[in-house]
């Protein structure tokens, strides 16, 4: 089994950042119409002041760290196999010869980091691995899609 | 560009008026009663443009058969035009009501691949001959549909065996058909509309004096009240399940099924066999209390006719006939029992996740809400439910075949095989993991897109013992056979 890029962990915090920095913001707002206009929006501001040292506190610190500790994955011939969860453990097979489209996404945080995510599609179901390097990535989209179309026998 | 037949006006209309027919109904139940004598006029002018739309989607409905694609525009507010190609069509469904077959006329839908599961394009009403043509054109590069045609035109196939349901059964099969649904759906209303109900519903009003005269206990006034409109409910789909499932036919041929219903219009589906994905096995607390089960199919690729997902294979039979009336209809999947442990943890583990909280919410609902007592009743139901569930959780493997038995409302046996499974996993929380529990999640197709489902609260060792039955098949050399076993193409879009 495999894990994902380091840099991940790296994206994960600056996700937490920004959704901390967005909850204080909205507490900063909410607090402020709440002192001069109506008051019952200060207990709305204090719910967003909770929110957003939750994030800082959790999603900035730990969960990054165990989040990509406890991703692991692994491809050959006939599957992938995707073992995801920090306290939900999820373990999933997806046979190479259901896969029916592979893509490597990016968002803009990915790019900077120069990662993608590889998101593995069956008829039913989309799994994702989150975070690859750009070239990795790439390789294994062209080595899955090259496993595919060899195993490509039915449904 | 040619245009459908005109009676596809009044095609159209009744098909769009059907669709009025249960607010309609609903309503007219439900005591809408205006004294200003408005209601008449607005259901006048319901019909009105009902009839008016029909008329210019008629109009504005033209196609052409091109060379080698069908030219067509369609839309009554935007036009839309379309070019579809022979080869993208997979089926051509025609269908016939009394009131077609009347004029010689037949209903035709074209289906696509990859399509939604409506028709890509659709005439309400077209003449036989007119139809046959097309087909001719467009069956050229389709053999299927050709054979779809035969089926519905020519009635003259050399079936093998004929399934009908007979008078008593039909009537028990829609009896039972609703299950928890009806009591979902009649339970919603009530809390919707239970405020209002007492003063406003002209049935209710009378009996309601009759209840109080002979009981004349408030509570069980309003127990009678529920049972009543449940009563109710209950019968209107029945009903509805009656005339879907009348003259139900099920024909067993060399390489598929034809299955027959239908009150009004009558709908044929046709199920090749190597399109079944997973043959279901259902029965609903109803069903199972009388010892039935009904058969639905998942099929892949886009269906002619329903437009469902779900096929019903067949409603009403034995449980104990199962394994028998599978074997004889040649089902690709037979009946297998499953066997695997359950554990009663898992019955533990539901009680701490839906029992407990719905007592919560039951102990707050009576002592702060009048009636609030009741809501032990949903206490109790979902007790039973875990309950049940617990014990159907389970699962066996034989090869490459499997059954996997669950319940969420209704019980349920899929019974499939290895490569149909789209992917699998087994999932443990925390208090599962103390508990030795595991949930199982898979994925089928049905249709041209597919679901997932889950197997809850396996005992940790029988989930483990499927999660190694379906990976092993995927060693090297097992991958080797099932590329040399499997010539057969069955899905492919």
């Amino acid at each position: 089994m495999q894990y994902i890029h380091p840099k991940a962990i790296k994206v994960w915090r600056i996700h937490g950042m920004i959704s901390a920095a967005i909850s204080f913001v909205l507490f900063l707002v909410l607090m402020l119409l709440g002192l001069f206009l109506f008051r019952w929006l200060l207990y709305l501001a204090a719910g967003f002041l909770v929110i957003g040292l939750v994030d800082f506190l959790i999603f900035v610190s730990v969960i990054p760290i165990l989040r990509w500790r406890f991703f692991r994955y692994r491809i050959n011939e006939t599957h992938v196999v995707i073992r995801d969860g920090i306290w939900f453990v999820k373990h999933t097979v997806i046979p190479m010869a259901r896969i029916q489209f592979v893509e490597a996404e990016q968002g803009p945080l990915l790019r900077a980091y120069r990662l993608a995510k590889l998101k593995i599609s069956t008829a039913t179901s989309t799994h994702h691995i989150p975070a690859l390097s750009i070239g990795q990535a790439q390789k294994l989209r062209d080595r899955l899609a090259a496993f595919i179309q060899a195993s490509d026998v039915d449904v | 560009m040619k245009r459908a037949h005109p009676l596809s006006i009044f095609a159209g209309f009744f098909k769009e008026l059907k669709q009025l027919l249960l607010p309609i109904i609903i309503g007219a139940l439900f005591g809408i009663r205006h004294d200003d004598g408005m209601s008449e006029w607005f259901a006048l002018f319901g019909i009105g443009i009902c009839l008016f739309f029909a008329v210019i989607e008629w109009w504005r409905t033209r196609y052409q058969v091109l060379e080698d694609q069908l030219y067509v525009k369609i839309g009554t507010i935007f036009m839309k035009e379309r070019f579809i190609r022979f080869e993208r069509i997979q089926s051509l469904h025609l269908s016939t009501n009394p009131f077609l077959k009347l004029f010689g006329l037949v209903r035709l839908e074209v289906h696509t691949a990859g399509g939604e599961d409506k028709a890509e394009f659709a005439l309400p009403a077209v003449k036989r001959d007119e139809a046959l043509r097309l087909q001719e054109r467009i069956g050229g590069s389709n053999r299927s549909s050709q054979e779809d045609l035969l089926a519905v035109l020519d009635r003259s196939e050399n079936s093998e065996r004929v399934y009908r349901l007979r008078g008593g059964e039909l009537v028990l099969a829609a009896l039972t058909s609703s299950g928890a649904r009806v009591i979902f759906l009649g339970l919603f209303t009530l809390l919707g509309q239970i405020g209002e109900l007492w003063d406003r519903v002209s049935f209710i009003t009378p009996l309601r004096r009759e209840f109080h005269r002979v009981i004349g206990v408030p509570l069980l006034e309003a127990a009678a009240g529920v049972a009543a409109v449940l009563l109710i409910f209950w019968l209107l789909s029945s009903a509805i399940a009656f005339v879907k499932m009348y003259r139900f036919t099920l024909t067993v041929r060399e390489k598929d099924w034809v299955i027959r219903r239908g009150f009004f219009e009558q709908t044929e589906q046709i199920v090749p066999f190597k399109r079944v994905q997973a043959v279901k096995i259902r029965e609903n607390w109803l069903k199972q209390s009388f010892g039935y089960a009904s058969v639905y199919l998942d099929v892949a690729g886009g269906q002619a006719g329903d437009g469902a997902s779900e096929v019903l294979l067949y409603p009403l039979i034995r449980k104990e006939r199962v394994a028998e009336f599978l074997a004889a209809i040649r089902s690709p999947f037979p009946w297998a029992v499953p066997t695997a442990a359950v554990s009663i943890r898992a019955f533990y583990w539901k009680i701490i996740k839906y029992v407990v909280p719905l007592a919560v919410l039951a102990t707050i609902l009576s002592l702060w809400v009048p009636y609030g007592a009741w809501s032990w009743l949903l206490v109790a139901a979902s007790m039973a439910l875990s309950w049940l569930g617990y014990r159907d959780a389970s699962f066996a493997v034989d090869g490459d075949r499997v059954a996997l038995g669950r319940r969420e409302f209704s019980k349920e046996t899929i019974l499939t095989e290895r490569k149909r499974l789209q992917f699998l996993s087994c999932r443990v929380s925390p208090v599962q993991k103390r508990l030795k529990l595991m949930t199982v999640q898979s994925g089928l197709i049905a249709g041209n897109n597919g679901y997932s489902f889950r197997i809850c609260d396996l005992p940790l060792a029988e989930g483990r013992r499927l999660y190694e039955w379906y990976i092993t098949a995927y060693t090297r050399s097992a991958r080797r056979e099932l590329q040399r076993v499997d010539g057969e193409s069955s899905y492919s879009l």
